[in-house]
């Protein structure tokens, strides 16, 4: 099962989760505290099976609206900065890939 | 799918992953003991539970996670072994007998190209995969030397995972010792450094004033180096009480292996965080280098305090290897990877020019292949 990954910042977590509770999708959270790498984003991670492609454009389209780009990654595909207009095709194109990828796995 | 894995796949999301991570039979029996230490002190705190893995993210890092759907809230250390890869390579050349800035080019064009690659910035991974790839740099070794990295290796294994621990333990996940770690360093580090001032005044004629006032102001305003500071300080002290013991180190062996992880650490982390931008050459190397100054000058004045204190006459022996330690890895690492860098900035400024190939081109994937093809190396 994979997942697709948002990163969004401290004060914009609660309003994701409740987004994601609407749509019936309970999600991870993960608050990262590095040596390396830390940031001070956060990531919402979705199993992409319980949550559909339009149900996941939706969230995205409003957290984009409310945040600007955002970053989004699945597997480790990872998109730095997806705007409003390339949500729909981002996805779809990760999904793919992440499919194609199972296959490969057996 | 069982918890654990569920736990795993959320924190490893993201990252790009490849191979297996490094057999290091050591790594778990450490953390442990690391931990018990911990736990004594901090009986309340849950202690993060170990994670392995290799990406070329070289990420360390705890992470708090928390479930929605099992209600579970657990914090995990990831530990990147790819990280000791890279530090395998710094020590080789560090320690090497003969002039090794090929091998340190060699790295650099490496980390550049993985740090863009997971960034998903093509043309500058290609790039700088292809100068990695086409340049040379190798060192042989003695049986001897060889020993010396791996022991040398060994305490900074340890020292990132001490290191990360005092994050957890010192500055996380209790809001009232943080405000005490801080306050008290902060006035620890402020004496060291009014001390340092007042004998530049008197007994170097005010040379290097001007870089000594602003590392104490530094230190008044800037939390995040006195968190840094203090998990140095306090992982070295911890290693050279704990690994003395087990392991047949001398103090002085587990301090300057500590000082030079510190190093690497500030180089990759630079390279990871600041490099994004390009940045004309002396404002990255002023940062660079006034950072990587103080957490030398803190860590040195702390241990060679605490040296003092606790093992008389150790300090002594301590100061100069610390000096030679310096000049050895400004000379081995630190100047052929400033060198190398900005030959990667002015390389950055005419890429940066080129159109990116989007995640949303047809291309990108065959890219993406190339690079992986390109960077795993077997």
């Amino acid at each position: 099962m994979e997942n697709i990954v948002l990163s969004v910042s401290r004060e914009d977590i609660e309003w994701v989760k409740n987004q994601c509770k609407e749509e019936s999708i309970n999600v991870t959270t993960s608050e990262s505290d590095g040596l390396i790498g830390s940031s001070e984003l956060l990531d919402v991670v979705i199993p992409l099976a319980v949550a559909t492609i339009p149900c996941l454009t939706k969230i995205l389209l409003k957290l984009i609206e409310k945040c600007g780009p955002t970053k989004v990654s699945c597997g480790d595909i990872t998109v730095e900065s997806v705007s409003q207009k390339d949500v729909s095709k981002v996805l779809d194109k990760m999904c793919d890939l992440q499919k194609k990828m199972n296959k490969k796995d057996g | 799918m069982d918890k654990k894995n569920i736990i795993k796949k959320s924190v490893l999301a993201g990252k790009k992953i490849f191979g297996e991570p490094l057999d290091i039979p050591s790594l778990q029996p450490l953390y442990n003991e690391l931990l018990k230490k911990f736990v004594i002190e901090k009986m309340s705190i849950e202690p993060p539970e170990l994670l392995i893995y290799s990406s070329f993210n070289k990420t360390t890092e705890t992470k708090f996670i928390e479930n929605e759907e099992t209600g579970q809230q657990a914090p995990v250390l990831l530990f990147d072994t790819h990280l000791l890869d890279v530090f395998g390579e710094f020590a080789e050349a560090y320690l090497a007998g003969q002039n090794a800035d090929d091998l340190v080019e060699r790295l650099t064009y490496k980390l550049f190209a993985e740090k863009f690659y997971t960034q998903s910035k093509i043309h500058e991974a290609i790039h700088f995969s292809y100068c990695f790839r086409a340049s040379r740099g190798m060192v042989t070794f003695s049986k001897e030397r060889n020993t010396d990295i791996a022991r040398n290796l060994l305490v900074q294994e340890a020292f990132i995972l001490a290191h990360e621990l005092s994050h957890w333990y010192l500055f996380r996940c209790d809001e009232e010792e943080k405000n005490i770690q801080l306050t008290f360093k902060r006035k620890l580090w402020l004496d060291c450094f009014e001390k340092l001032i007042e004998n530049r005044r008197v007994r170097a004629g005010g040379e290097g004033l001007d870089t000594m006032e602003k590392m104490r102001d530094y230190i008044i305003t800037d939390d995040d180096i006195i968190e840094e500071c203090a998990c140095d300080t306090f992982a070295a002290i911890f290693l050279i009480e704990f690994m003395e013991l087990i392991n047949g180190f001398s103090k002085i062996d587990i301090a300057t292996s500590s000082f030079v992880c510190i190093q690497n650490l500030q180089l990759i982390s630079y390279l990871e965080h600041n490099s994004s931008k390009v940045m004309n050459e002396n404002t990255t190397l002023d940062k660079l280098s006034f950072e990587m100054t103080l957490r030398m000058i803190i860590y040195k004045y702390h241990i060679h305090d605490y040296l003092y204190t606790y093992s008389r006459g150790d300090e002594v022996i301590y100061d100069k290897g610390i000096i030679k330690c310096k000049e050895q890895y400004d000379t081995k690492v630190l100047s052929p990877f400033i060198k190398t860098m900005n030959k990667v900035n002015r390389d950055l400024m005419r890429i940066r020019l080129i159109e990116p190939i989007s995640f949303l081109d047809e291309s990108w994937e065959a890219y993406n292949q190339l690079l992986k093809r390109l960077l795993i190396q077997d």
